[in-house]
């Protein structure tokens, strides 16, 4: 859970491109469908003297789909647990590193300094994902947005909001 | 047999309820910038057809019938 401050508002919430997702999530589905075909067609072609075996492959095939269902979700967890907020005070990196290990990171605004972006390969060029980088004035890290989509225009309203926040700043400081 | 067969089940069981449970608790507690109302139904209701259709698929297995099968095809066992 992230509390946010009283004055805090949320300009946007990034996670990383879908078809990252669909990359880990396929080989899993294909398997999943190989141990469905199995079940199904041994059900029509399984001699007559192996049919006694049906239910326990059967029962395995279930027991099988189970585990895969939940590495699915372990999958999807992780994906939409992977998340970085840009508010008009600060940015907040949370990073689902693996199951019950999670690293939460934020740094203000006015500590922000420049921002890179990699495209690396054929898919993020054409579907346009990457990493951006966010470098700070802090000498602990730097913030990785890791391949999310249209860095270039995060990386826009990240500067755009660092600029707006700077500006209220300065007019508190003049008030 | 078949109590070993259902003691190797409920460890599956359990196996199966853990994992359940760390998902559910991941997406519960730990949701950012949106709730996964809809995600965790769908996980919650696919894990529960899936361990109803274990339960059928174990309840269905005839272990005696199993263990005639691999005397009979075994050469170092005597057939019945």
């Amino acid at each position: 859970m992230i509390l946010f401050r009283p004055d805090e508002k949320i300009i946007a919430v990034y996670r990383r491109h879908p078809v990252t997702l669909i990359f880990e999530i396929a080989p899993l589905v294909l398997f999943a469908l190989v141990i469905i075909a199995g079940a199904l067609f041994g059900g029509v072609f399984i001699p007559a003297k192996f049919s006694v075996l049906y239910p326990l492959i059967l029962f395995l095939a279930v027991f099988f789909l189970h585990l895969f269902w939940i590495a699915a979700f372990i999958m999807l967890a992780d994906f939409f647990l992977d998340v970085w907020i840009l508010t008009n005070q600060r940015v907040i990196a949370v990073e689902q590193k693996s199951l019950f290990s999670r690293v939460v990171s934020e740094c203000s605004l006015s500590k922000i300094q420049d921002t890179s972006i990699e495209i690396h390969g054929f898919i993020p060029t054409i579907l346009h994902y990457g990493n951006l980088t966010v470098r700070t004035a802090s000498e602990h890290q730097d913030f990785i947005f890791k391949n999310v989509a249209r860095p270039n225009f995060i990386s826009e309203e990240i500067a755009r909001t660092a600029k707006e926040f700077a500006g209220a700043e300065q007019l508190k400081q003049t008030i | 047999m078949q109590a070993a067969a259902l003691f190797l089940y409920l460890i599956a069981v359990v196996i199966l309820l853990a994992g359940t449970a760390t998902v559910f608790y991941h997406f519960y507690k730990f949701s950012a910038g949106g709730g996964h109302r809809a995600l965790v139904f769908v996980f919650v209701a696919g894990s529960a057809f899936l361990f109803l259709a274990g339960f059928a698929a174990f309840a269905s297995i005839n272990w005696e019938a199993i263990l005639d099968f691999i005397k009979n095809n075994n050469d170092f066992i005597s057939p019945r």
